[in-house]
Order: C-alpha cells, then structure tokens, then sequence
C-alpha cells in the first residue's frame, strides 16, 4: 500500500490541491480575456438597458445603436464559423454569419439576421414580397415595429412575423367592412382568411396550433360572425398600426 | 447617460467575463452561460441601487450567478432572447469544456473526482482554484463566516484527495515524506526509483507560494 505522508495543504488559495484544479480549469483566463471583445456583449447590454427602460417610460422598446468597435468585429470574425460580419465604420449588415443548426426545434438551418443592422429594414422589405395585405396596408408599415430591439431572427421568423401582421390587417379590414356593410370588401377579406391557413409560411412555423387557430377565425369569418375575429384582432392587433382603416 | 446607467455600464465592462466564466465552468452547455448572464445582468440593473460599492460589487455578481445556476436552468432572460449574438458566439467558439484536454488522464481523474464530490465541497473548491476567491471572499457570497468556509475548504480539500487516490493518484508537494512498501522516502526519491505502485500516480505540484 502506498500512501502519502506530509504536511497537509494548507488554505492558501493556490498550492497543493488548489494548484492541481487551476491546471484543470476548463475556461481559461486567457480564453475569457480573448472573449471578452465579443460583440454579443455589448449587443446584450443594450437589450438589458433597453428590456427595463422601456416599460419604465412607457414607449415601445428602442434597441439603441450598439456600439461594435473594430475589435469586436475582428473577433467575432475569428469566432464565427464559415461567416462574415460584413460591416463597416458606421454601418452595419443584417448578415451575421451565425446559422441555425439543423434538428434544433426553435430554428432552421439558415442565417440569424441582425434586426438590429442598418440595412434590416430593406432586407425586411424584400423578404415581406408575397405576403398579400389588405388594401392600404402594406409591409412597410410593420417593419419599424420589427426591426425596433428584436435581436436576431431567421428569414422565415421575419416573413411569419410579417404575414402575423398582414393577417392582421385582414382581420382589420374584415371587421370594418362587416360594420360598414360593404360586401364586397368583407368577401374579399374572407377569401384571404379562408387562404391563410394553407400559406406555406404558415404551416411550416406551426408548432403551437397557429394552423387551427387561423382555420377557426376563417371559419367564423365566412358564418358572418365576428366575434372570434374580433377576439383575434383585440389580443394581437390592437397595438398595430391600421393603414386598412384609410384603404 | 444618467449616473445610474454610467455605474452599471463600469460595472458591466469590468466583470462580464469573469462572471461569463463562472457560469461557463458550470454550464454544460456553453451557450446557455449566455441567457444566464443575461438573467444575472438583469438582476443588477434593476437592483444597481443595491450592488456594493467597490471590489465588492463582483462578489454580489458572483453570488447572483449562483442563486441563478441553482434556481432556474433556464434563466429568465432566455425567455425573451436578450443574449442571443453572445449565445451564438459562445456555440461557435471552443471555450469551456470543449477546450480542455480531457484525454489527459490525470485531468479527466481530477473532473471526475470532483464530479464526484458534494455539491458544496465542489462550490468551494472551485471558487478557489478557479475564480481565484479567497476565503473571506467566498465567505461574502455564501453568507458563512470565513472561519466556517476555511473549515469546509480544508474538508473539501481532504474529500478531493481521497477521490484521487480512489481513482490512483496521491496528490505530494514536494517535500513530503511517502510511504512506500519498502518504507519512507524523499517523493522525488520515490518517483524516481520506481517505488510507487505501477498503476499509481503522484502528481508532484509545487508547495503553497502565498498566503492568504
């Protein structure tokens, strides 16, 4: 049998057993320091400013500007995998060079673009192409309220984000045209409602009962019964804006 | 930029990756050390009027990441995706586990020990040798009297050597005496004759150069 006889170690915080650990550290104080230049950062300490300022002053929350710096980009330029952070001293790109990987249940496999970036609301505009919305109406309306402290998203996370706020605008328009009586109008909103729950968009992000959902406010909407389509419009819609009204 | 803002801001600059690294030595997942520093950031922003002054202000983080890890695995802020580019950048990079050479026996012995250790023993061990706290450190995030947590830290000392031996390692400083079958020896004398168990280790770490 061997066994060890001698002084036992003492508290000290390094020597002995301690010294042992600090080789065995798993991160590094070197691997922090180098870390510690990543954009995300600063990218969540504007969210964290921004997730409690909002509520305080009542306003919608406005992501600030966040503050990249030449640093952060080199080093998340060494960081990301096969990407590029295109940007440039006082611009910023939508693309991050980050993608989803495949089998995760919340994404897909392709790239988490910045709504943050300067040029997010045109690349929003040409993902929003095909989403018809109700006559007045149009994209350009919602993407401030997407682009506007949001983070990252997916393509499709922004085009279903868009298609939520065309169906409300549809829903919208529905209900002003059953109060108005114009038929025409209200049938044209309907067809658009009975659609809807077969949009590709629509199907492939249903992961919580989106699809039934839709299917029963079409439903409703071809009784002639508005009262689920003003539920849906009351717990979505409410603080959106409502070109529809002036079609 | 109010004086509030200006002291969270300080703050936030001078110990994000400190407590980044806590959280990643104690994530399995690299990534969610992410939405927990979000959720531990959130905590001192709203609480900023509450955080000590001074050196201080980093044990109070310390001690927020900790009732975090021990709460909520999926920490509050993960919920409205505030750290998703860190998160990313975490996956994307080899920090943390990832980065540590496992296939070294004596370090996948060591892990594994301490793996195997009492919660708290392991808490205290690690903030040591890891976070590079001291005693009376520790004692400020834990709430116990530093004598209390000096008391454990020799425990939890002993607890990890009895592990490895376990597992065929004897922790000596040099200078120790070793008891072999063939008597007492200098380690180094032991270690170089060969009068160590084939399928034991000593691992020879240098005495203690600082005291608390």
């Amino acid at each position: 049998m061997t066994s060890i006889r001698g002084d036992e170690v003492h508290d000290s915080p390094i020597g002995g057993i301690d010294a042992l650990l600090a080789d065995a550290n798993p991160v590094s104080p070197d691997d922090l320091k180098a870390l510690d230049a990543a954009a995300g950062f600063d990218d969540l300490f504007e969210r964290i400013l921004a997730e409690d300022a909002a509520p305080r002053a009542g306003a919608p929350i406005r992501r600030r500007k966040s503050r990249r710096t030449i640093a952060s980009l080199a080093l998340a330029a060494t960081l990301l995998v096969g990407g590029a952070t295109a940007a440039a001293a006082g611009w910023s790109s939508v693309h991050t060079g980050f993608f989803g990987h495949e089998g995760d249940t919340e994404n897909d496999a392709s790239e988490f673009l910045d709504l943050g970036a300067d040029d997010a609301p045109q690349v929003a505009a040409r993902l929003a192409v095909g989403i018809p919305f109700a006559p007045g109406d149009s994209a350009a309306a919602y993407i401030p309220g997407l682009v506007s402290g949001r983070g990252l998203m997916q393509a499709d996370g922004i085009r279903s984000y868009l298609t939520s706020d065309a169906l409300c605008g549809w829903w919208g328009a529905w209900l002003q045209s059953d109060r108005e009586g114009d038929v025409a109008a209200r049938a044209r909103a309907t067809s658009v409602l009975r659609d809807a729950p077969t949009w590709p968009i629509v199907v492939q992000n249903d992961g919580g009962g989106t699809v039934t959902f839709y299917e029963q406010i079409a439903a409703s909407a071809e009784r002639g019964d508005g009262a689920i389509v003003q539920q849906a419009f009351t717990a979505n819609c409410e603080s959106l804006p409502r070109n529809w009204e002036h079609k | 930029v109010s004086a509030r803002d200006a002291r969270f801001e300080a703050l936030y600059r001078a110990t994000r990756s400190d407590v980044l690294g806590y959280l990643l030595r104690r994530t399995p997942q690299r990534e969610d050390a992410a939405d927990l520093l979000a959720d531990v950031y959130l905590t001192a922003w709203r609480r900023i009027d509450d955080v000590p002054p001074g050196a201080d202000a980093r044990l109070w983080l310390f001690g927020t990441a900790r009732r975090t890890l021990a709460n909520s695995y999926r920490a509050d802020a993960a919920h409205r995706n505030l750290a998703d580019r860190l998160r990313l950048e975490l996956r994307a990079s080899d920090i943390g586990r990832a980065g540590l050479d496992l296939t070294d026996a004596n370090t996948a012995a060591l892990h594994d020990a301490l793996a195997d250790l009492e919660p708290d023993a392991r808490e205290l061990l690690t903030l040591t040798a890891w976070e590079q706290l001291t005693a009376r450190e520790i004692a400020q995030i834990t709430g116990d009297a530093p004598g209390t947590v000096r008391v454990q830290l020799h425990r939890a000392r002993a607890q990890l050597r009895g592990k490895l031996a376990r597992l065929g390692i004897s922790v000596a400083r040099r200078g120790d005496v070793v008891e072999t079958e063939a008597g007492f020896h200098h380690e180094m004398e032991a270690a170089a004759s060969g009068l160590l168990d084939a399928d034991r280790r000593m691992l020879l770490v240098e005495p203690a150069l600082q005291q608390e």
